[in-house]
């Protein structure tokens, strides 16, 4: 078993050769730069990268602090008043789906000067995983566990604080892993803001000042310090012996069951909620309405037919490139969780790598794959590919793993093959897995793609709205800010019908 | 532990119903009238699905009725289950994995609000076999363990009333037969009424004082018999009894 | 917190980063009487804004009672709604961005002008250069989609068919130029062509300033509110800019050096910056105007409103103000 633990370390070189190799062949392309010139670069600005490092970790350390703490405060009334699941679950998506681009220089204004913005951001990047972990979390207790506490006549709020706030700590962690890396993005974006340090300061002057060398260490310093949360967090749950980690498999929204009509008049009425929140709060802060525009202001804005149809010219450009970057993420996830079942041990070489990949942060990734894969088609597919397949890529290893031992005796025993096991029963018993990983993609996949629009590609609905905040065109601003919201809420439920319609048929009893 | 160690009150359940769904309701226990008596073990036995699991969950006012009452003298079973008065053994013994046997004793007494007494967990962690695993989490111990621990954490309460559901349905042969003989002497010394729902008429005959035989869904009694004393030759009769009646229902 | 013992303004250079943090505590004999005002920047700190850091740092700021702020912008950060909101005095922003402002509602008036000439160049390689306007036919531009407009009034102002030109949409970065996926960049005169500069790349740099593109860039801007009800604020704060500026116009490197001292920590490239700071001479003060710091003629006001038209803004001359100046100056 010895060689199996070396494999990670393994991964960890032939990462490092493979990217020093191709610094090496794209010298004088501007494009990459080797982990040998990234070294020497830190140790050259050690002082500057540790001052810029303390600004936004300490900014994502809160922001992580405040957005697990807001999830743990909504999971905890949902799961205490269940019937507030629907309208939370949807608020909360929306939410977590409203784009950084238009979100930053709002809260810019809320706050003023100082580090809100960045904490917020970072509150904001992570308290959606969280949630979801906990509510799925705090739910799986079995009925005996519950059972035992009413026997003594005690409620929900025992049970709560005795048994499900402790049961949920292996989802909790895992929950936690994922956000990790959100916080670092959320503290680098919220700079962008306006800030006088940071890791999103220097990332920002690096790419204006050509400095290849500097880009790529700071998106080093990034992923290094997402890549330590993520296993200091492991280690954590492995020494308070919560044993392998668990699967996040979120369930659908509640009552996805119901008739398509009764669902129609919920959604419509937990909007009309929303809105009526949206307009409350802006007026609550005093918002001017030059920038802070109230759903009025854009429902007659998109009465224009000129305006309506930019923004649907702006959707469409960018919704032509999501979906394929988004089924190829997906697709890459599972196919390479189902190779890597057909070749055992591997998963030790190749999990570093994914790790890796998915938390250097998108704001440096997606100019540099930009410039390396041009700016059409590939370029954006490729970013939001990347961006999404590592979530479903460790949610189907989890999968497949699921398939009862029986199960595999009974294919063993007719000497069947590991495709054979692979196709007839592993895939089918992961299906719920992936699917799980796809409904919580789609807002993963709308934030790659408008920020690779913004930063890297400037077109589609992510360019827009940083053009319209240049312009103050707000009411585009905001109209595009709900488009992106309405697709995201679409999105997830188009995934989640699939989801039943399939499983319906593969994986029944994970209907009931 | 308390004082009241002989329970005084017969639990009478009259007309009692249940049934669950909405629209189409599923009867899964036709109107009963029984009482159990006070001091003695009932052991409840009938076909799979019979509602024998309904009856004891009502019982121990984990159920609503939906029809008719449970009373334990002039007490409802949630009355009885706020000052402890209930002890429970779940089918898989329900133990927290995060907490040590030790821990998931004292846990029983924590929820009845009962003062922490870590002489007597001790001492019950001895009773029923488990001296050297007092801080073992529940993984670590074998499937007849954890019953004892789930016996024991239902005992600490000194309560009352105890239901046990099959509590030995996941413990093999051998430690069943076992654990059938040591541990219903821990409750039978107190007075402690009890009662058992299994589906092993061998169980039933051995463990209780009386045997209530439940017809298939909706349950209702067709058979009430005593097992009079505890020689090899009134089990067999006993058991001769049970087996003659559930022929006959069938 | 606050420390009263008196700081010799060598101390407080040579302390640096302390300098920013001292400043706004309002560390000053006259600190009873100091009113706290912001300024709005445009992008992160660098010498793009020097002369308003030697205003705060030589007191010009203190002396005319106010305590100024100045709040860094970047890519995501907003200049026109702090100044709506009244989160600060004044913002700097540009005639285009303030006219598309106004246009939206903001009760807004460009009150000064710190770059008279326009920034915004066409960089191209010389093996390939882009000389004049004409030099664009047939060649493919790296630029933000969102500055189309601009192009298309270069080249209505000289009679060349945008769509002889292919546009690549780029963002913040001169790579696709050294790559060769593009033969010109659209860009600042001051950013990518200096970062060519420093990585040891000759660039040609074609200032659309001098082919007929006018909008004042690097404006001033106040409400209407304020420059009616704060006046004395507003204008103190313009003649600490004054001052300040001219100090920079007198030595630009020094300039960079108190830059690079306030803001250690902003990974601020010394050459760079001093590079930059050099370039930005000419924009600030062309030789072919004689005004002051600041100042604008009618002639630039009329010149702006006829290419901010070719933008498709729609803007009158009111959207300038120069009284507040011309109280500075008087």
């Amino acid at each position: 078993m010895i060689y199996r633990a070396a494999f990670p370390l393994l991964g960890v070189l032939a990462t490092i050769t493979l990217w020093e190799a191709l610094s090496v062949l794209n010298a004088g392309s501007f494009v990459i730069a080797g982990p040998v010139d990234v070294a020497l670069w830190l140790r050259a600005n050690a002082s500057l990268v540790g001052h810029a490092s303390a600004a936004t970790l300490s900014a994502a350390f809160w922001g992580f602090v405040w957005g697990n703490l807001a999830a743990g405060a909504i999971a905890i009334l949902v799961i205490v008043l269940p019937r507030t699941e629907r309208f939370i679950s949807f608020a909360a998506l929306v939410i977590f789906c409203l784009p950084i681009v238009a979100t930053g220089p709002i809260l810019r204004v809320l706050y003023g000067t100082g580090t809100g913005p960045q904490i917020t951001l970072a509150a904001l990047a992570v308290y959606y995983t969280t949630y979801l972990a906990l509510v799925v979390g705090l739910r799986a207790v079995p009925t005996g566990w519950t059972d035992l506490v009413h026997l003594y006549g005690r409620g929900p709020l025992t049970i709560l604080r005795v048994v499900r706030a402790r049961a949920c700590a292996p989802y909790l962690l895992a929950g936690l892993q994922i956000a990790a890396p959100a916080a670092v993005l959320g503290a680098m974006v919220g700079e962008f803001t306006g800030a006088e340090r940071g890791l999103g300061v220097l990332t920002l002057r690096a790419m204006a000042g050509l400095d290849v060398v500097a880009t790529w260490s700071i998106a080093v310093v990034a992923a290094t310090v997402s890549i330590l949360a993520y296993l200091g967090i492991g280690a954590l749950s492995r020494l308070r012996g919560e044993g392998p980690p668990v699967l996040i498999l979120s369930t659908g929204s509640p009552g996805a069951r119901d008739p398509f009509l009764r669902r129609m008049v919920e959604a419509i009425g937990i909007t009309l909620l929303l809105l009526l929140i949206w307009q409350v709060a802006m007026d609550a802060f005093g918002l001017s309405q030059f920038f802070a525009k109230r759903p009025g202001d854009v429902l007659t804005y998109l009465g224009d037919p000129v305006a309506r149809n930019t923004l649907l010219g702006a959707l469409w450009e960018t919704l032509i490139w999501t979906v394929p970057g988004y089924a190829a993420g997906l697709v890459l996830g599972a196919g390479l969780a189902a190779a890597l079942t057909l070749l055992p041990g591997t998963a030790g070489l190749i999990m570093p790598l994914a790790v890796m990949f998915r938390s250097v942060p998108i704001i440096t990734t997606a100019p540099l794959l930009v410039l390396a894969l041009g700016r059409g088609a590939t370029g954006t597919i490729t970013i939001v590919a990347i961006m999404i397949f590592f979530p479903s890529f460790v949610a189907c290893l989890h999968g497949l793993a699921q398939t009862p031992g029986q199960v595999r005796d009974v294919f063993a025993s007719y000497g069947a093959s590991r495709l054979r096991l692979l196709v007839s029963a592993q895939i089918p018993a992961m299906l719920p897995a992936f699917f799980a990983s796809a409904r919580m993609a789609v807002p993963a996949a709308l934030l790659a793609v408008t920020t690779t629009e913004w930063l890297a590609t400037g077109r589609g609905i992510g360019a827009l709205m940083a053009l319209t905040s240049s312009t103050s065109d707000y009411n585009m601003l905001w109209s595009a800010v709900v488009a992106v919201a309405l697709v995201a809420v679409a999105a997830y439920l188009l995934v989640e019908r699939a989801e039943r319609w399939i499983l319906s048929s593969y994986a029944a009893e994970q209907l009931a | 532990m308390h004082n009241n160690d002989m329970a005084t009150h017969d639990i009478i359940a009259s007309g009692l119903s249940k049934s669950f769904g909405g629209a189409s309701p599923v009867d899964a226990l036709a109107p009963v009238d029984i009482t159990f008596h006070a001091g003695q073990t009932t052991a409840l036995v009938g076909p799979s699905g019979c509602g024998k699991s309904t009856l004891l969950r009502l019982i121990a006012g984990l159920e609503t009725p939906t029809k008719g009452t449970v009373m334990i003298g002039d007490e409802t079973p949630r009355d009885l289950a706020h000052r402890g008065g209930i002890g429970m053994a779940f089918q898989d013994a329900s133990l927290l994995p995060w907490r040590s046997v030790h821990g998931n004793i004292a846990l029983a007494l924590q929820l009845a609000r009962q003062p922490f007494d870590a002489a007597a967990i001790d001492d019950l962690i001895a009773l029923v076999g488990l001296e050297g695993f007092a801080d073992a989490r529940p993984a670590a111990l074998s499937g007849g363990m954890r019953q004892r621990a789930a016996i024991a954490r239902c005992l600490v309460t000194s309560p009352e009333l105890i239901l046990l559901d099959e509590p030995f349905g996941a413990v093999d042969e051998l430690t069943r037969a076992r654990l059938g003989s040591e541990l219903p002497p821990l409750w039978r010394a107190r007075g402690t009424t009890a009662i058992l729902v299994t589906h092993s008429i061998a169980e039933a005959v051995t463990l209780s004082d009386r045997v209530i035989v439940l017809s298939p869904r909706p349950a209702s009694v067709i058979a009430d018999i005593a097992v009079e004393g505890r020689t090899t030759a009134d089990i067999e009769n006993g058991m001769d009894a049970v087996s003659r009646t559930l022929a006959a229902a069938a | 917190m606050t420390s009263f013992t008196p700081l010799t303004r060598r101390h407080v250079l040579s302390t640096g980063a302390a300098t920013l943090g001292l400043g706004a505590l309002g560390i000053s004999p006259a600190i009873a009487q100091t009113t706290d005002v912001a300024l709005q920047l445009s992008w992160l700190h660098s010498v793009q804004f020097a002369g308003s850091y030697i205003a705060q740092e030589r007191g010009f700021w203190r002396d005319e009672g106010l305590n100024v702020a100045l709040n860094p912008g970047g890519p995501n950060a907003p200049v026109e709604p702090p100044v709506v909101a009244g989160r600060a005095l004044v913002g700097i922003s540009a005639a285009d961005y303030a006219s598309a402002a106004v246009a939206q509602g903001a009760p807004f008036k460009i009150i000064g002008v710190a770059m008279k000439k326009n920034p915004f160049a066409i960089a191209s390689l010389p093996a390939n250069a882009v000389r004049t306007p004409a030099d664009l036919v047939g060649k493919r531009i790296g630029m933000a989609i969102a500055n189309t407009p601009v192009l298309q009034a270069l080249c209505t102002l000289n009679d060349v068919d945008i769509n002889d030109i292919e546009i690549v949409p780029t963002q913040y970065d001169a790579a696709p130029l050294l790559n060769g996926q593009v033969d010109c960049l659209l860009c600042w005169a001051t950013d990518l062509p200096v970062a060519m500069a420093m990585q040891g790349v000759e660039s040609v740099t074609m200032l659309m300033a001098d082919h007929g593109y006018s909008v004042h860039s690097q404006t001033y801007i106040a409400t209407i509110d304020s420059i009616a009800n704060r006046r004395s604020d507003v204008v103190g704060l313009l003649r600490g800019e004054v001052l300040g500026w001219a100090e920079y116009e007198a030595d630009t490197d020094a300039a960079t050096d108190l830059t690079l001292a306030m803001f250690p920590d902003a990974g601020l490239d010394p050459a760079t910056q001093r590079e930059q700071a050099r370039r930005q001479i000419p924009l600030m003060f062309p030789d072919d105007a004689s005004d002051p710091f600041g100042w604008f003629t009618q002639e630039s006001v009329a010149a702006n409103i006829e290419t901010l038209a070719l933008l498709g803004r729609d803007v009158s001359p009111d959207l300038w103000d120069r009284s507040l100046l011309e109280d500075v100056y008087a």
